[in-house]
C-alpha cells in the first residue's frame, strides 16, 4: 500500500465515494466526493496524540466490535495514507484532539466536503466483500452465547496486532480456552441465505486451527464440515497437515448449539456421518466459518456503473470463462471477491488481468466498436415531440440509451452492442439498427416466402445460439426436412413482433421463434426481453385465429444440432398433417387485422414500397382460382 | 455389498411425484436433520438423512418395509434447518403414501378406540393434531352408531386423544392413565408416606419427553428426584391429564409442574397449546375455589435452553413455600 | 304378598326430586299396590320420632335426596342408614352434591355472611347473624347449623345405589323402582336408571367432527343451529362427559347440556373430563391464540363442575375431610356459650 501511495502515477483518494459515472470507455467522466476528515492531510504526521486524549469510544469495526477505537482515530496501524479522521457521528467537540496537536494544527472542525471530477479512459471495480453476519441463524446462538465468535473475529483474537495482542481468549471468561470447535458453511451453501459456497472458508478455517494448534499444543480443536474445499496448489497438502497435527474433522454439519448456562460452554450437535451417530460435542469456544457476501451497497455501485449482478448478488463478469474480469460495459473491470467470492491467489491474479485490460484501453488513441449499432431518428422519436415514451431504455442490457422527455432518446454509439432489442421495442420505429433494420429483414422475409409459403417454415434465429445451431445440425448432417427457411438476427431480442405478423399476412404455414437458452444469451437479458414479447405474441396470434401448432418458440443453444433438426422434424410434420385450406383461410382471415396493426409502417416509403405487393404474391382467393 | 442392479431408480421418480416429494433430489446428506431429530433420542435407528439417502439412490424394498418411515411426526424442528430447504416430514409422508400402496402398515402402537364405551362425541377428532380420528357408522348393541375409528397410518401416538376423551374410549399402549398413575405413585411417594427434609413442598412434575435433549439433562433432572420431587414424563404435555393433577393434590403433592416444549416446537405440532389451555383453566378452577392457582403451574422450555428445568422446578418451590398440609 | 316398605327423605335439597317422583303420574297407583310409604316428609305427615322408633333395617328402600349440608342432614341421614336395608342416594345433590355443593367454592361462613349482610334486598341494620342456638325464657331454640363443607349421601353414611340426575328421568326412575320391587337389583355399588355411555349416544344432533372452536359462548349470546352439535357451534355442552339416561332433553330442547347425570361410568372426575375435552376442541396455534380462546370460558368451576363439586378430587383439598362435616365457623359456639337473652 505505501509503494502505491508513492508512485507518482497513482493518486489515492482515500476517505471518498463516486457520486456519478457518466460516458463510456475511454471517456469517463466519474464524479467524486472526498468526505471530510475534520483533519488537514497535510499537516497530519499520524502522530496519535489526538487519539489519546479523546474521551470518546467506540465500536471498532476494524477489530469487528473486539476492541473499542476513539472518536479521532485511524482505522488500524497500516492505514495509508495515515491520516487520522473525526467520526462526527460521535464527536462531542470537547476540542481536546485540537489542544494535543498543538502547534501541528492539524485538525479544522470546518472542513467541508470536496468534490472533484476526473476524466478517465477505463474503471477497474474492486470494492470487495463483506461477512455474513450469523445472528439471523438462531440455531447457533451467535449474538446470544457470548463463546460463539465468527471466523473474522477469531483473525483479531489470534493476530499479534489484534485486541488481546494475539492472545486467543473466551469473551466471556477471559480464559484461554482448551478447546474449539469451528463450523463450516454457516450462511454458504444454503438456500435459506446463500446458494453459492464462499470458497476460501475451508482454506481459512484450517489456517486458523493450524495455528491456534501451534500456538496451544494442548488444545482439542474440531472442524465440522460438509465438504472440504482445497483446490489450488498446496491447498491438500495443507489439508493433511492439519489432519496430521490432531485436528478433528467431523463430517457432518450441526443442527444447533446450546449453552450451559453457567459455564457459558457450548453444546455443539452434529452426526458424525462416518460413524453414523449424532455426536454432542462440549467446547470451549465455537468460531463460524461465516460466508462471503457482497457489499450492502452493491446495489447502488451497479446502478452508477451500469453493471448487472449475478443471481449471488456479486457484479457479473461479461462471461465467466472466457472474460471473467471484464464488465458487459466496455471500459470497465472487475477484479476480487466484488466479482465473486475468492481468496488471495485468485484476487492478485484477477488484479494483474483486470489492469491489463484496462492497459489496453489506455494504450489506445481509438476503440473498435460493433458496426451494427442502433441509432434514433429525431424526428420520428416522440420524445423529442414532449411525449413521454422511452420504451427503449430498459430494452438495453448495457444501459446505453437515456431518454428525457422534451429530447429525442439517445444511443451512445460506444455503449451499444448491437442486440437489437432496443429496435424491436419501439413502437414508433424511430430505432433503428445498422445491417439488421427492418427494411433489410422484411425484405428478406418477402423473397423466403415468395413461393407456395403455406408449405414453409420460417424460423427467426439468433447469431450466437439458435443459428449457430442450425449450422450444427448442417455440418452434423443431421437430416431434417427442407421447408425451413431461416432469417438471422443478432439476437432474439431483435425479433419483431410485426416481423411475425407480417410472416402470416405473407402466407407462412408455419413460425419459429427461436434464440439462447435464458442464462446464454450473448448480451445478458436480451433474451429474456425476447422471451417476454415472445408470449405476449403468442396470445395475440390466437386471437388473430390462427391455430397455435403453427407457432412455436424454442430456445436451442449453438450446441444443439441434434435439437434443431428435431424441432424442425416436428413442425413440418405438424404442417404435413394440417389442412393447406385451412392455412389458407387462417391467413386470409387474419390478414385485415395484421394489416390494420402494421400500418405504421407504411410510414416510411421504403417499408411501404416492400408491403405492396403483386397480386400474385398474395395469398388467398387468387391461389384458389389456380 | 449394494449391488447397482438391486436398487430401483424409478423409486425416486415414485417419490417425487408425490405432493412434497419433488426436494428428495436437493438432498446432499449434509447431516443436519440428523442431528436435530429428537425422535433418535429414544430411537436411535431413525435417521431421516439415510432415509433420504436411500430413497434417492433407490433401495425401495428396503426403504418400503422399515420400521423407521413411520417414526416421523412432522414436527418440523428439522425443516427449518436444512440448507436445501427440503421439507423433509413431506418426503417421509411421500414415501408412507408409496407404502400404504404397496400394502406395508406401520408397526404401531397406535390408539385404539373401544366401540362399547365410545359415543361418537368426535372430541378426539378435533384433538388429534393430525387429523387422524374419523367417526364411521357401526352397528354396536343393535343399533347404527356413529363411532370414532383412528387411521393407524396417521396415528403418532402422541396421546392427546386418550387424555381428551372425556368417557375413558381411547387408550394407548404404555400411556394409560393406570400406568402413569403408578410411575406417579410408585414407592409411595403420593400419601406422603414420607415428608420431605426442611418442610420443602412436593412437587410432581410432569414433564414432555421431547422438552429436553440430552440424556444428560434427564439424567440430572431424574437424580433430582426425592421426597420433595417425582418427575413422570409424558410423550407430550398435550397428554396431562387434569384429573391426574388433580388427584395427585389430592394425594398429597403441594403443587404440579408441567412442562411442554417452547411455541411452535411441540413434537406433535400442537400439543404445548392443549397443555398450556389445561393448565390456565386448572388454575382457574383453583383461584376460584381458594385452593390457589400457585399449586399448577406450566412452565417452557424452548429447544435451545438447556440445564433450565432444576431453576424453574425450584422457581415453583419457593411460590409454594412451607405448605401447610390440609389432606391426612 | 308383603307390601315393599319405601322412604323417601329430603335433604338439602330444592324439592325437585320430590315431584320427580310425583311426576311418574299414574305409575304411582302401580307403586301404591305394592309398596307403603312409610316415611316421606315432604308429601305426608311423619316426624322423626316415627323413624326413630323403627327397629334397624325395617325400611326395605329409602330413596334419599338432597345434600348433607346441615347437621340435621347428617343426623337423619345416618338415621336412615340404619333403619335401611337399602340406602339409594337419589338425584345429583346426594349423589354428586349438585348445585348447593357450589357454596363449597367459598364456604359456609360466606355463604351465611353474604344471606345475612351482603344481598341488597336484605335489610339488617343491627348486624344479626344466623345462629345454631338461642336461649329464650321459654328454653333453648336450636336451628340446624352449616357444616363447613357440603357433602354427598355416600361422603357421611355408606350407600348401595344412586341414580343420577338433577332430576332424575321420571321413566328411568319408574324402571329402577320396578328392578327394587322385582328384587331385580345388581350388585351394590352402582347406578340406576342410567343408560350405557354419555349423552352424546343420545343426542340427535349431527356432529361433523374435527371443528375447532375459536370463541366460546354462553347461551344467551346465540340463537344456535337446531341440527348442529351445540359443542362444535361454540356453547360448552358437557354432553361428552356425562352420564346417558335423560335421553339429551336439554339439548334437544336447544340448551346445551350441564351435566347433572354425573361423570360417565369409570371416570374419576367429571369437571376434570370435560376440561379436558373443551380443551382438545380450541383452536389456536400459539400461546396468545390458545389463552385467548381459554378466556372465553367464563366461570370455569360453575361451567365444569355445576353438579359434580363434592363429588369431585377438588372436594377435600380445602377442607380435610374429616374437617367438611364439623361445625361452619360462624356457627360454632365456642366453649359452649349461651346466646343474648331477650
Amino acid at each position: 500500500m505505501v509503494d502505491a501511495a508513492r508512485h507518482p502515477k497513482v493518486e489515492i483518494l482515500s476517505y471518498s465515494e463516486v457520486e456519478r459515472v457518466d460516458g463510456y470507455i475511454g471517456n469517463f467522466l466519474v464524479g467524486v466526493a472526498q468526505k471530510p476528515r475534520y483533519v488537514i492531510a497535510d499537516q497530519c504526521t499520524g502522530c496519535g496524540d489526538c487519539a489519546r486524549v479523546c474521551p470518546i469510544e467506540i465500536p471498532n469495526a476494524f477489530e469487528m466490535g473486539l476492541a473499542p477505537r476513539k472518536a479521532i482515530d485511524v482505522p488500524h496501524g497500516q492505514a495509508v495514507p495515515l491520516v487520522y479522521t473525526i467520526d462526527m457521528d460521535h464527536c462531542i467537540q470537547c476540542f481536546k484532539c485540537v489542544t494535543a496537536c498543538g502547534h501541528r494544527d492539524a485538525i479544522d472542525f470546518s472542513q467541508e466536503a470536496q468534490y472533484s471530477e476526473l476524466d478517465v479512459g477505463a474503471i477497474i471495480v474492486a470494492t470487495g466483500f463483506e461477512s455474513f453476519d450469523p445472528t439471523v441463524i438462531p440455531e447457533y446462538g451467535y449474538g446470544v452465547y457470548p463463546n460463539v465468535i465468527t471466523a473474522m473475529e477469531l483473525e483479531r483474537l489470534d493476530n499479534s496486532a489484534g485486541p488481546t495482542v494475539g492472545r486467543l481468549v473466551r469473551p466471556s471468561d477471559g480464559r484461554e480456552p482448551a478447546s474449539m470447535a469451528i463450523i463450516q458453511c454457516v450462511g454458504s451453501r444454503d438456500k435459506r441465505y446463500n446458494e453459492y459456497c464462499s470458497g476460501f472458508c475451508c482454506m481459512y478455517a484450517i489456517k486458523n486451527a493450524i495455528l491456534m494448534k501451534q500456538m496451544i499444543p494442548s488444545m482439542e480443536i474440531s472442524i465440522f464440515y460438509m465438504d472440504i474445499r482445497t483446490p489450488s496448489k498446496g491447498y491438500e497438502e495443507f489439508y493433511n497437515q492439519a489432519r496430521k497435527m490432531g485436528i478433528r474433522f467431523i463430517h457432518g454439519r450441526p443442527s444447533q448449539i446450546t449453552q450451559d448456562p453457567v459455564t457459558h460452554n457450548l453444546f455443539v450437535e452434529a452426526e458424525d456421518q462416518e460413524l453414523g451417530q449424532v455426536l454432542e460435542l462440549e467446547t470451549d469456544l465455537v468460531v463460524l466459518s461465516a460466508a462471503a457476501i457482497p457489499r450492502a451497497d452493491a446495489a447502488d455501485v451497479s446502478t452508477k456503473l451500469t453493471l448487472s449482478r449475478s443471481p449471488g448478488g456479486f457484479f457479473m463478469e461479461y462471461h465467466p470463462k472466457l472474460r471473467p474480469v471484464d464488465s458487459p460495459t466496455d471500459g470497465i473491470f472487475l477484479a476480487g471477491a466484488a466479482q465473486g467470492p475468492k481468496d488471495i491467489p485468485a484476487s492478485v491474479s484477477q488484479g494483474s488481468a483486470a489492469a491489463a485490460r484496462a492497459a489496453r484501453v489506455l494504450s489506445s488513441d481509438t476503440w473498435e466498436i460493433e458496426p451494427i449499432i442502433a441509432s434514433v431518428d429525431p424526428d420520428v422519436c416522440v420524445s423529442a415531440k414532449g411525449i413521454k415514451c422511452g420504451l427503449c431504455v430498459p430494452a438495453c442490457p448495457y444501459g446505453a440509451i437515456s431518454c428525457v422527455t422534451g429530447e429525442a432518446a439517445h444511443v451512445t454509439s460506444a455503449k451499444c452492442h448491437g442486440c437489437g432489442g432496443c429496435v424491436a421495442e419501439c413502437p414508433h420505429s424511430a430505432i433503428s439498427q445498422h445491417h439488421f433494420t427492418d427494411v433489410q429483414i422484411v425484405a428478406q422475409l418477402r423473397e423466403l416466402l415468395r413461393d407456395n409459403p403455406e408449405e414453409k417454415i420460417l424460423a427467426f434465429m439468433c447469431h450466437w445460439c439458435s443459428s449457430a445451431g442450425a449450422d450444427m445440425a448442417g455440418t452434423s448432417h443431421f437430416e431434417y426436412p427442407a421447408d425451413s427457411r431461416g432469417i438471422r438476427v443478432m439476437c432474439s431480442a431483435r425479433t419483431d413482433q410485426d416481423f411475425v405478423l407480417e410472416a402470416f399476412r405473407r402466407g407462412a404455414g408455419m413460425v419459429l421463434l427461436s434464440g439462447c437458452h435464458p442464462q446464454d444469451c450473448h448480451y445478458i437479458t436480451g433474451q429474456q426481453v425476447a422471451a417476454k414479447r415472445f408470449d405476449r405474441l403468442q396470445d395475440q396470434i390466437q386471437r388473430l385465429g390462427i391455430s397455435p401448432e403453427r407457432f412455436r418458440i424454442e430456445w436451442i443453444s449453438a450446441a444443439e444440432g441434434e435439437k434443431y433438426a428435431r424441432v424442425i422434424t416436428e413442425m413440418s410434420e405438424t404442417l404435413k398433417g394440417l389442412d393447406r385450406e385451412q392455412i389458407l383461410s387462417e391467413n386470409r382471415g387474419a390478414r385485415d387485422a395484421i394489416e390494420r396493426r402494421l400500418r405504421r409502417w407504411k410510414a416510411s416509403p421504403q417499408m411501404a414500397e416492400l408491403m405492396a405487393v403483386g397480386a400474385d404474391e398474395l395469398p388467398g382467393g387468387e391461389e384458389l382460382d389456380r | 455389498m449394494i449391488r447397482s442392479s438391486e436398487l430401483d431408480p424409478g423409486f425416486l421418480q415414485e417419490v417425487m411425484a408425490i405432493p412434497g416429494g419433488e426436494n428428495l433430489l436437493h438432498c446432499w446428506s449434509c447431516g443436519t436433520c440428523a442431528a436435530t431429530c429428537l425422535v433418535r433420542r429414544y430411537d436411535p435407528s431413525f435417521n431421516p438423512r439415510l432415509i433420504l439417502r436411500k430413497a434417492g439412490i433407490g433401495m425401495r424394498q428396503e426403504v418400503l418395509s422399515s420400521r423407521e418411515i413411520w417414526l416421523c411426526s412432522a414436527c418440523d424442528a428439522c425443516y427449518p434447518r436444512c440448507p436445501q430447504e427440503i421439507h423433509i416430514s413431506e418426503v417421509m409422508r411421500a414415501i408412507r403414501t408409496i407404502a400404504i400402496r404397496d400394502g406395508y402398515a406401520p408397526p404401531g402402537p397406535s390408539a385404539e378406540v373401544d366401540s362399547a364405551l365410545c359415543s361418537g362425541c368426535a372430541v378426539c377428532t378435533r384433538a388429534c393434531p393430525y387429523g387422524a380420528i374419523d367417526r364411521v357408522p357401526v352397528i354396536v348393541d343393535g343399533l347404527e352408531r356413529m363411532i370414532a375409528q383412528v387411521d393407524p397410518n396417521t396415528c403418532m401416538a402422541c396421546g392427546i386423544c386418550v387424555a381428551a376423551c372425556p368417557s375413558g374410549s381411547i387408550s394407548l399402549e404404555a400411556v394409560r392413565n393406570e400406568e402413569l398413575l403408578t410411575r406417579m405413585s410408585a414407592g409411595g411417594w403420593l400419601a406422603g408416606q414420607s415428608q420431605p427434609e426442611g418442610g420443602k413442598p412436593r412437587i410432581l412434575a410432569f414433564v414432555c419427553q421431547w422438552s429436553m435433549r440430552s440424556d444428560a439433562e434427564w439424567a440430572e433432572v431424574e437424580a433430582m428426584q426425592d421426597d420433595s420431587l417425582r418427575v413422570v414424563n409424558l410423550p407430550c404435555s398435550g397428554r396431562v391429564d387434569p384429573a391426574l393433577v388433580l388427584l395427585a393434590l389430592a394425594e398429597g403433592a403441594d403443587g404440579v409442574l408441567v412442562v411442554g416444549c417452547g411455541e411452535g416446537e411441540c413434537h406433535y405440532k400442537r400439543g404445548t397449546y392443549l397443555g398450556r389451555g389445561k393448565v390456565a383453566l386448572l388454575r382457574s378452577v383453583l383461584e376460584q375455589t381458594g385452593i390457589g392457582m400457585e399449586r399448577v403451574r406450566f412452565v417452557e422450555l424452548e429447544a435451545l435452553q438447556r440445564g433450565a428445568l432444576p431453576a424453574l422446578i425450584a422457581d415453583m418451590a419457593a411460590a409454594l413455600g412451607q405448605p401447610a398440609r390440609v389432606s391426612g | 304378598m308383603e307390601k315393599l316398605k319405601l322412604a323417601v327423605y329430603w335433604a338439602s335439597s330444592c324439592g325437585g326430586c320430590d315431584i320427580s317422583l310425583v311426576e311418574l303420574g299414574e305409575h304411582l297407583l302401580e307403586l301404591a299396590r305394592v309398596a307403603d310409604i312409610v316415611f316421606w316428609p315432604c308429601a305426608m305427615d311423619f316426624k322423626y320420632a316415627d323413624v326413630e322408633a323403627m327397629p334397624d333395617g325395617h325400611i326395605d328402600v329409602t330413596l334419599f335426596n338432597g345434600a348433607i349440608r346441615t347437621d340435621e342432614d347428617a343426623h337423619i341421614a345416618h338415621l336412615l342408614r340404619a333403619k335401611s336395608r337399602v340406602l339409594i342416594a337419589y338425584g345429583s345433590c346426594a349423589t354428586e352434591g349438585c348445585i348447593p355443593a357450589l357454596a363449597n367454592i367459598k364456604g359456609a361462613d360466606h355463604a351465611l355472611a353474604r344471606a345475612a349482610f351482603g344481598e341488597p334486598t336484605t335489610d339488617n341494620p343491627g348486624g344479626t347473624m344466623f345462629q345454631g342456638r338461642y336461649a329464650m325464657p321459654e328454653g333453648v331454640l336450636t336451628l340446624p347449623v352449616l357444616g363447613t363443607q357440603v357433602r354427598t349421601l355416600s361422603q357421611v353414611v355408606p350407600v348401595q345405589y344412586s341414580i343420577p340426575g338433577c332430576p332424575p328421568s321420571h321413566e328411568q326412575v319408574w324402571q329402577a323402582l320396578n328392578a327394587v320391587i322385582e328384587g331385580r337389583l345388581p350388585e351394590p355399588g352402582g347406578l340406576l336408571g342410567v343408560d350405557a355411555r354419555t349423552v352424546c349416544d343420545q343426542c340427535p344432533r349431527v356432529r361433523e367432527g374435527k371443528i375447532r372452536v375459536e370463541r366460546f359462548l354462553r347461551p344467551h349470546e346465540v340463537i344456535p343451529d337446531p341440527e348442529r352439535c351445540l359443542l362444535e357451534q361454540g356453547l360448552v355442552c358437557a354432553g361428552p362427559a356425562t352420564h346417558a339416561g335423560c335421553g339429551a332433553l336439554c339439548v334437544k330442547a336447544g340448551m346445551p347440556c350441564r351435566g347433572c347425570y354425573g361423570a360417565p361410568d369409570g371416570i374419576l372426575d367429571q369437571g376434570a373430563e370435560l376440561l379436558d375435552a373443551i380443551v382438545a376442541g380450541m383452536a389456536g396455534e400459539s400461546d396468545e391464540e390458545i389463552r385467548r380462546v381459554v378466556s372465553t370460558i367464563v366461570d370455569p368451576v360453575g361451567t365444569f363442575y355445576r353438579f359434580s363439586l363434592a363429588a369431585s378430587l377438588l372436594h377435600g383439598l380445602k377442607t380435610s375431610p374429616l374437617e367438611s362435616g364439623a361445625t361452619c365457623e360462624t356457627q360454632r359456639i365456642p366453649g359452649g356459650r349461651e346466646g343474648d337473652v331477650a
